[in-house]
């Protein structure tokens, strides 16, 4: 005898009903879940599975990530790496407190350094050298972007040039289109501040 | 001696032509549009690629399934980045699943396309009546200024020039830089761009509440003639400016599952409409402006 073409010939009524309208369930169940969230933890109406896309200007990406390394009464823009984008995605889709929170201690836990860049050729150079006796004359091919900082990656090793901060705040700002004047304005929603682990406080004195 | 609605020859009677041709429709969305989330992609690849190649997977069950679990799974990992029909192209492959385990399921098929249809036009129709900037015409006005994907309409129908835009992303870009200072932008605009957007807006609003109120309402025949109608003018509109194809082509299946089983007008109308959105993936606008 073959498989049964119709597995559920013979369940109950109830179950085949159900059954039949579990997707739409689902539907119904993550958009109304969605809706909520809306409401209560400011998720972009664009994500979620509500359905929202096209309806407004706050989209995840209309919400804008201001970083800063703060020392003393000096804060230093930064923008968060890209290893990072997942904690950024999550705090520009739904920004809640701890959302903001759990990026600002991992971006306080990095160590900032100035922002360099090498030719391919200094970069060749210098791989070709450390596996030789010889060394590439140190810098050469290389610029610092000035003012520009970088985080660390977790396979790079401490470097002497570290830049030494208190702390990391993080705002996240909304924006807001005037259509009779055909401007747009940020406004901030939400900030929040962490402090630096002991070390990076004093990697320059 | 077998009944006659238990054989296997019935149940592909049944499930032929319309059902298969969704099945062959989605393989194909999944295969080009589904997650790329490795641990997703790689399983849903090798499976739809086997299904594509032999009837018998796709006419099972448990395929459905586990390609409705891993594209939901698929859509959990990227939840704060996922577009909405990522969530849709999971429930579709679970009505797939839930159709192959019903008595009829080109009739099961063909009622939850209807109203999955149905109920995602009226969460985006009530979403934007809700939304203060949408209603007010700001939302598509602010899109026409400063979405790539509107630029071209931006152009050709709202006036703007190259330089206008220009200035804009420029403005956009000085506001979202991470050491910007700035808390306000002015872009630039041209009162056909603001007629433009009100247009749109009542547009999109009207379509998609009329769309949901055509899949939603018990309708007969004719009824059922005029969702089609305005399903497949939304497709054609919408994605032309804004190619979301995933998304085009999930409406377009939906639209094929619950269109009349016999061969006709309506069903042949769906599947040139889901040839048609790749053409829209062509340069048009450089055609345009090399012209």
């Amino acid at each position: 005898m073959g498989r049964s073409p119709l597995p559920l010939r013979g369940a109950r009524p109830s179950w085949r009903r159900l059954l039949a309208v579990g997707p739409v369930l689902l539907l119904c169940a993550v958009a109304a879940l969605q809706v909520s969230l809306a409401a209560t933890q400011s998720l972009s109406p664009w994500k979620g599975g509500g359905f929202g896309m096209f309806s407004t200007i706050d989209s995840p990406h209309g919400r804008v990530l201001r970083i800063y390394l703060v020392r003393g009464d000096q804060a230093t823009p930064i923008a968060a790496p890209d290893m990072l984008r997942s904690l950024v995605q999550a705090a520009r889709t739904i920004p809640t407190e701890d959302r903001l929170r759990a990026l600002a201690v991992r971006l306080a836990q990095g160590t900032w350094v100035p922002l360099e860049v090498e030719s391919a050729p200094a970069r060749y150079s210098s791989l070709v050298a450390e596996e030789g006796a010889d060394r590439a004359p140190a810098g050469a091919g290389r610029y610092a972007l000035a003012g520009l900082l970088r985080m660390l990656g977790e396979h790079e090793s401490a470097a002497p040039d570290a830049v030494a901060f208190d702390a990391v705040r993080v705002e996240l700002w909304k924006t807001r289109f005037d259509a009779d004047t055909a401007e747009l304005h940020l406004w901030k929603y939400l900030d929040l501040t962490a402090m630096a682990p002991r070390g990076a406080e004093e990697a320059r004195p | 001696m077998t009944n006659k609605s238990e054989s296997p020859r019935w149940r592909q009677l049944q499930l032929c032509p319309t059902f298969d041709r969704c099945a062959v429709m989605t393989l194909l969305l999944l295969l080009l549009y589904s997650s790329k989330v490795w641990y997703v992609h790689i399983p849903v690849t090798a499976l739809c690629v086997s299904a594509f190649v032999f009837r018998g997977p796709r006419r099972r069950p448990e395929f459905w399934f586990a390609v409705g679990a891993a594209t939901l799974l698929g859509t959990y990992h990227d939840r704060f980045s996922a577009d909405n029909h990522k969530y849709l192209l999971g429930y579709w492959c679970l009505a797939l699943f839930c159709a192959l385990l019903d008595g009829d399921p080109r009739r099961n098929l063909a009622r939850t396309a209807r109203l999955l249809i149905g109920l995602s036009f009226l969460f985006a129709a009530g979403w934007k009546a809700l939304s203060a900037d949408f209603l007010d015409g700001a939302f598509f006005h602010h899109a026409l200024l400063s979405d790539e994907r509107f630029a071209g309409l931006a152009r050709t129908i709202g006036g703007l020039s190259d330089a206008d835009q220009r200035f804009n992303r420029a403005a956009m870009e000085a506001l979202a830089s991470h050491d910007s200072t700035l808390e306000i932008v002015a872009l630039r605009s041209t009162p056909a761009v603001a007629e433009l957007a009100t247009f749109l807006t009542w547009w999109t609003i009207a379509i998609e509440a009329a769309i949901a109120a055509a899949f939603l309402w018990p309708a007969k025949n004719e009824g059922r003639r005029v969702g089609d109608a305005l399903l497949i003018a939304f497709v054609l509109s919408t994605y032309a400016v804004a190619p979301v194809l995933g998304f085009g082509w999930l409406l377009v299946i939906m639209g094929v599952a619950q269109s009349p089983a016999r061969p006709g007008f309506v069903p042949l109308l769906y599947v040139l409409c889901f040839v048609v959105l790749q053409l829209y993936r062509l340069p048009w606008t450089a055609f345009v402006g090399e012209g």
